[in-house]
This record gives structure tokens, sequence and C-alpha cells, in this order.
């Protein structure tokens, strides 16, 4: 089963770029300390706002502190939080949908209900309201963002558990007195691997942007750790004179959710039953 | 006896399949003559639903194509030559083409009555719409629909897996086609509805002298009302032949096997007769004759020679089966 | 186990299947899909249950196996009521194969998984301590229904048609029941393997000693397999008879009809 996938996956020209260029950002995030040229705290006063040049290849930021250097280390924020984030949303969907579709009747009825009721507030402003009350740090950041996207896979999930619960072979599988547990994680599982997979590139896009707005908005990881977002939250206020606090670290934000996207894409395809091959 | 309104000659379809090619109709040649029956029969993979679709040259180029071949309508027109605008004049008016399953092939969002005016519409746009509406219900009862106002303006979901295949029926005819495909029409349908849609189809085609392509996997459904039979075997020809020849006397192994394999009831308690292994892979063919590994007959030159075609004629009627043993 | 106690005795189940309006679960209107239905399988025998689409054929066959619940009557399975056995109690007793090859098999699993597991589940009846299951056994089982040895390893969706059907009947032999269910497991395969199939069937019969509720819409595979033919239709029994005499002497109009529709005799 898994052979058709690898393969699938390596005739296809989008998954393997996609997944290139994360590679190289996931190195880049643990190597952070080899690759950057400079320390990123480090402060410079007499080196403020200096445009991009062979010393400091994108410029340096209102303390003198090397851009380069501050974006690369940024990118353990935007990664961590995006793994983090979405791991805690997957599980918590998974384990909701699949109760939810598999059970039906009332469990199904409250859970959905809680889904819609999450649903009705835009995610971002549900993230900025909870962060409001919390300390902004990057835990609480990974948390929260975790904790808002669930709903939309809980649905997702429930709806092919929903499918494949009628399946024949399920269905030999409660006559076989299988647990309900065991046929809901080694019966139905991995049969929605395709749309966990997808989701889960897809998720950690969204993630990393969430954390970036949050960080531009000051909510998120807090100055001096770098992140791309806060970042951003110098440039604004320099944006006439230093143009290049805030197209760098903007070009990294859109590279990096293209990426994940197009990996989600790409997998997509890899996962659809439909495509001969 | 020559009035062919179809001839199929050496067509063969490639499909792609796992980025690799298979062939899945190889070289077949027939014959379909006007006011005729006749019926292709065969398992899964053995290629006749492709001709069926080939014969409207309607292979869908990202699966498949048309490598070569010749379907001559009429004794004029080359169907696989002919452009858009013909093609267009051609389905659906001139050879139909009814499938399987009769709830598909209905839109369930339009009513029975709107679906056949459409079909009436665009191959008689001068028609007006009370005209179109008469003829639609007098259609229906053609096709022994009872009640035939109210189906008009009934839904499919409305209406049982029989009275929706007469509905695909009814769009089959309603353009006095010469040809009518109807591929695997009963298969969907309960045994006792089946024996009527059959029925149907056998006193349309005297009717209105049609011509049937029937295809099933169905032998004896092929038995029943058709004047000619063909069968197929992974995507080649195996015997063709009257009904009442391939009936009584089937001269290829595999026919053979296939009248011998049914249960009856005078065989109960006992273990049937059955053709050992199953239809081969299309990516992994036997090197010969397809059917050479499963075959009781087998010599040796069939499994390294393609089996040539014999002819041989019966009661004026041309009969050809393609194995060695009747060299 | 006493003999003479049949395996499976229904007793006036009734059925509905209800249409509810979606947002209050309210019951809008309900289809009577199995009216009063009493019948006996006894030990070592094969009983054949034909009926059309909607019949309610497998609407039995799941409530035997309590998929479903009968809404009144009662299931005796070996002498008990069906609802004091646990589920795998009754998986020991009861077990089904179902109609489409290609859907009876988790395409996520290997056939070592699935039939692994349907070992391993018989063996704990014994004891509750951690089970093993030996390639051995599961290449048995195997062989037992004509498959080769070394396709532990692969996955459902490469066998054909014919190929799986005889894992999910392997499966089921497995859980070593008294009964199997076979709901129309011929009707989704090639002619030339439906033969192969039933001699399996009859193989399996005669070695294990099973009784069989062979479901189908086909008049003469039922009665040419059956001991005893049951015709339902429209959720009621309408006519009882052994397998030959249901053919050759069919009592009921439906029947009748049935009989005629054969194609050949």
């Amino acid at each position: 089963m898994i052979k058709i996938y690898i393969n699938r996956f390596f005739h296809n020209r989008l998954a393997i770029f996609s997944s290139i260029c994360i590679l190289i950002l996931i190195f880049i995030a643990i190597f952070s300390n080899i690759i950057s040229p400079y320390e990123p705290n480090r402060q410079n006063l007499v080196q403020r706002l200096l445009p991009p040049t062979k010393q400091f290849i994108m410029g340096t930021d209102d303390l003198g502190r090397d851009v380069f250097s501050r974006i690369i280390y940024g990118s353990r924020v935007s990664l961590t939080v995006g793994a983090v984030a979405v791991g805690i949303s997957m599980f918590i969907g998974i384990i909701l949908g699949l109760v939810s579709g598999y059970y039906g009747g009332i469990i199904d009825s409250i859970i959905m209900r809680l889904v819609d009721i999450m649903l009705c507030f835009p995610t971002f402003f549900l993230i900025l309201m909870v962060i409001a009350f919390l300390e902004p740090n990057i835990y609480n950041v990974m948390i929260v963002i975790g904790l808002t996207s669930w709903p939309g896979i809980t649905r997702l999930i429930r709806g092919e558990v929903l499918s494949i619960r009628e399946r024949d072979y399920i269905q030999l599988a409660k006559i076989s007195g299988i647990s309900d547990l065991r046929i809901m994680f080694v019966h139905i599982l991995p049969n929605v691997i395709g749309p966990i997979v997808v989701n889960t590139t897809l998720g950690i896009g969204s993630a990393i942007l969430a954390e970036s707005a949050l960080s531009f908005l000051g909510l998120g990881v807090q100055p001096p750790t770098p992140s791309w977002g806060n970042i951003l939250t110098t440039g604004k206020d320099y944006i006439h004179i230093a143009w290049w606090l805030s197209v760098f670290p903007g070009i990294m934000i859109f590279f990096t959710v293209l990426c994940f996207n197009l990996l989600g894409e790409g997998l997509r395809d890899i996962f659809d039953p439909r495509t001969s091959g | 006896m020559d009035n062919k309104i179809l001839e199929i000659k050496n067509l063969t379809v490639e499909y792609y399949r796992n980025r690799k090619v298979i062939t899945a109709v190889n070289n077949i040649s027939f014959n379909v003559n006007e006011n005729e029956t006749l019926s292709i029969v065969g398992e899964s993979g053995c290629g006749k639903s492709t001709v069926a679709l080939s014969i409207l040259n309607l292979i869908n180029s990202n699966e498949g194509r048309i490598t070569t071949g010749e379907i001559i309508y009429n004794k004029k027109y080359d169907i696989l030559k002919m452009n858009k605008n013909q093609l267009q004049q051609l389905r659906g008016n001139e050879i139909t083409i009814i499938f399987q399953d009769p709830f598909s092939s209905l839109n369930p969002v339009l009513t029975v009555g709107t679906q056949l005016i459409e079909i009436l519409q665009s191959h008689y746009p001068e028609l007006n719409f009370s005209d179109m509406k008469e003829k639609v219900i007098n259609l229906l009862s053609h096709v022994q629909i009872n009640d035939p106002e109210r189906i008009f303006n009934s839904y499919p979901h409305q209406l049982s897996g029989g009275q929706r295949q007469r509905i695909c029926i009814a769009a089959g005819i309603i353009t006095n086609p010469r040809i009518l495909i109807a591929d695997e029409p009963t298969t969907a349908l309960d045994v006792t509805t089946a024996k009527d849609i059959i029925e149907l189809l056998s006193s349309l085609q005297n009717k209105l002298k049609l011509s049937i392509i029937f295809i099933t996997h169905n032998l004896y459904i092929a038995f029943k009302h058709s004047h000619r039979i063909i069968v197929m075997y992974a995507g080649e020809f195996v015997e063709e032949g009257a009904t009442d020849d391939i009936s009584k006397e089937p001269k290829h192994p595999y026919t053979q096997m296939l009248l011998k394999v049914l249960p009856t009831l005078d065989k109960k308690g006992k273990k049937l007769n059955f053709i050992p292994g199953q239809v081969p892979d299309m990516l992994s063919l036997p090197k010969g004759c397809r059917f050479h590994p499963r075959c009781d007959k087998v010599m040796d030159i069939c499994t390294k020679n393609i089996p040539t075609t014999y002819e041989y004629i019966r009661n004026g009627i041309k009969n050809k089966v393609k194995c060695f043993l009747y060299e | 186990m006493n003999s003479m106690v049949p395996i499976v005795c229904l007793n006036n189940i009734t059925k509905y299947f209800s249409i509810e309006s979606k947002l209050l679960r309210r019951q809008i209107s309900k289809i009577k899909v199995l009216d009063n239905i009493s019948f006996n399988i006894n030990s070592g025998e094969t009983v054949g249950l034909v009926g059309e689409s909607g019949s309610g054929k497998t609407t039995i066959a799941k409530i035997i196996v309590r998929l479903i619940k009968p809404d009144s009557g009662s299931v005796i399975i070996d002498g008990k009521p069906e609802n004091e056995y646990n589920r795998k109690e009754l998986a020991l007793k009861i077990q089904m194969i179902f109609q489409d090859p290609f859907a009876s098999l988790n395409p996520r699993l290997s056939i070592k998984s699935i039939l692994g597991e349907a070992i391993r589940i018989q063996k704990s009846k014994e004891n509750n301590k951690h089970i093993s299951v030996t390639d051995e056994e599961i290449e048995n089982l195997l062989v037992t229904v004509g498959l080769p040895k070394n396709i532990l390893n692969n996955y459902p969706h490469q066998f054909s048609g014919g190929q799986r059907q005889r894992i999910a009947i392997a499966r089921a032999l497995a859980f070593k029941p008294k009964l199997i269910i076979a709901d129309e497991p011929l009707s989704s395969l090639d002619v030339s393997i439906q033969a192969q199939i039933l001699n399996l069937f009859l193989d399996l019969k005669n070695e294990f000693g099973l009784s069989y509720l062979f479901i189908s819409h086909d008049l003469l595979l039922v009665s040419y397999f059956s001991d005893r033919v049951i015709v339902l239709k429209d959720g009621k029994i309408i006519e009882q008879n052994d397998g030959i005499n249901i053919i050759k002497y069919p009592q009921n109009i439906y029947t009748k009809k049935l009989v005629d529709s054969l194609e050949s005799i």
C-alpha cells in the first residue's frame, strides 16, 4: 500500500519540489547556529538600519542586528509553532472525529454542535481573544492555535468515518467481536490517512501565518527572540526608509507557507484513489 | 445477404494504466446486420464495453485510444474518421447506447419528460413543445410504462429500477436509430424485471427493424433473444456464430467450458465443473493463445503462437472460431 | 454441543425502518422491512434464502449477526437468546461473507493482519492471556481455501475478485464458526470463477460440518446448493420447500414467476 504512494510521490513534481524546499527549511532551522553569520541578538547601534550589503546580506534592523541571521533563527519559531500547533489540533480533531463519526447518535450531536459553535467565530479573532487573556509567548501561541483549529479537522474526519463505517469490512470487524476502540484506531484510522496527511501540511501553513500575524501584532513571540512576524513589526515603523525589514521576512513567510500548501496539493493528488497508477 | 449496417475491421484499443499500456481490445473484426440482435459475451476485462464505446468513438483520450481499425457505418462512413459535427449527428441519433446503471444514466434533478424532450429538441429543433410531448408520451407506453402522463412529470428517484431502465430505452429509441447498443442493461436489475426488459428489447427490435448490439457476461441471456453471438476473452475475439450453433455446438474450449460450469438441479450434491485459474492480468498476458493456461484441450502450439481464425458456413451464416483445434 | 438444537431460531421477527426528520429526529413514516419472520437453521443444514432486492434478505442476515436489532421477535442462537452473548462469543458461532470481495477486506491491512487477527480472537476464547499467532497457522488456513502460502505480506488490492473472496472465506473459517451466512457471495464474480467458489463451499461443508445460510436472488443457484429453500418477498416468507421441489413444484405465484425467469433448467 505504502509502496504505491511512494511510487506516486516520486512521479509528482510538485510534491518532490516542495518537499525539498521544506527539507532545506528544516535544515536551516536545525543548524541555524552554524549557518547564521552573526548572533541574531547582537546589537550594534552604529550599524542601525543599514541596507543590504555584502556584510549584511539582508541589511540590519533598528538595533543594528543582522536581519539575515534573525530570519534564519526565525525559521525555528515558525516551524516549531507549525508542527506543535498542528499536532495539537490533529490529535484532538482525529479523536473527536473518529468518536463522533463512529458512534453517531447523541455523542455525535454534542460534538458537532460544539464544532458549529466554534466555527461561528473567525478563527483569528478567537485566537486574539484567548491570547489577550494570556501572557504572549511561544508556548501559549502554539497551544492556542492548536486549540482553535481542531473543529475543521473534526468535521473532515467525521465525514470520512461516516462513509467508511458502512463498508463491509467494518461490518465484518464488528461481527468478529473486535472492540470499538480497536475498530476505530486499527481498522478505520488507516483508511483516513489521505485527508489527514493533506490537512496536516495545509494546517502547518495556516499555523505559520497565524503565528506571524500574532507576533506582528505584538501578541505572539516577544522580542528579542526573532520571529518573522515580529521583524515585520519593526518593519512597519520604518517602511519608508528600510524596505528590507518588511520585504525579506514577508518573502520568507510567503515562501514557507507556499511550500507547505504546494506539498499539500501534491499529496492530495497522490492520495486520491481516482488518480490512475 | 449483404445488409451490413456496421462493419468493424481490425479494431485495436489501448488503455493507459499504471503508466503502462494495455491492449484492451486486440484486432477485433465483426459485422452487424440490419434487423438483428447481436450479443457480445465475455467476462470482466474481456473488452466488450470498450468495443461498445469505440463504436461511437467515445474512448476518453486521457484513458486510452483507438490505435487501428475502421468502423464503417451504413457501408459508407468510417466512424473513426468522422469530425465533430458528423459524430454529433450520429451519436444519440442514428446510433444510441444504454448503460448498465439506469440511475446514474438519468439526471436526478430533471423530470423524465424534460430529459426525453431535450433529446428530441437537439435532433429535431423544428418540432413544437406539444408535438414533442405527445411523441414522448406515446413512446413511454411503447416501452410498457403504465400511466405515462404521470411518469412524464416524475423524477428518476421516484421510479423503480425497471422503470428507469425503460426510460433509458425510450431515450435510446426516441430518435429512431438504426443501431442500439445495450451495455449490460439488465445486470443491475432484479431477475424478473430483467426478463421483462430483455423481452421488451426483443419486441422493439422486431417492430422498429432495429439492430441491437447486446453486451452481457451471461451466455444464457444472450441465447434467449439474439440472432448471433460473439464471445470475447481477455480482449480478443474467440468465437462467433448463429445462436443455435453456439448454444448447441460451441466450438471454442472457452465457450464450451462456460456452458458446463453453471449449476443445474441434476448436479445437486455434486461438485461443479469449473475453469481453473482466472482471467489473465492484462499487464502480463500469456504467450500465444490468451486462454491456453486454463484450457483443457491445450496443445503445444497454443503456448507459442496466436491462433488463427477459421470460418465455416452453416445454414448460410458465416461462423468463426479462433482456435488451433480447427486447423 | 447438542446437535439437535437448531443453530439459529428466528421467532416472529419484525423490523421497521423509519424516516426521521433531520433536526429533531422525529419519525415521519415507517416502512415494514420484515414481517413476522420465523424459521430455523439446523446443525449441518444449508438453508437458502431467495428474494429480489428489497425483499429483506440482507436485513435478516444482519439481524442474525446482531448488526441490526429487530423491533419485535427473538433470535435464539444455539439454544440461548442472542442478547445473552457478548460480541466475541457470537463471533465464534456465526460468521458472514459479503457480496463484494472488493469491500470485504480492509485495504490498509495485510493478509497476515487480517487473518492473524481472526485467529487470535478465536484462540483467545480459552484464556485471556496474550495470544500469539504463528505464520504457520495462517498458512494452513490459506491452504484450506486453496490459496498459496506466500501471500502473508500482500495487500487486498493485489488480488483478483475470486482470490479476495477466498481470503474472506478464510477469515470466516478462522473463527471456527458453526454457521456461515453467505450474502450473494458469487454475484460479483466472473462466471468462470463462481463454480470454483461453490465447490469450495461444498468441500468446507463436508470437512468442517458447517451450516450455511445462503442468500441470493438466483433461485437456481440456491436450489442447487441448499437443502431447504425459503422464498422471501416484501419482507414476508411466501414459500418454503426443499431445494429440488421448490423448482419442480412451485406453489406460490411469485415463486412460479421466479422459476419462469430462470435461464435454464
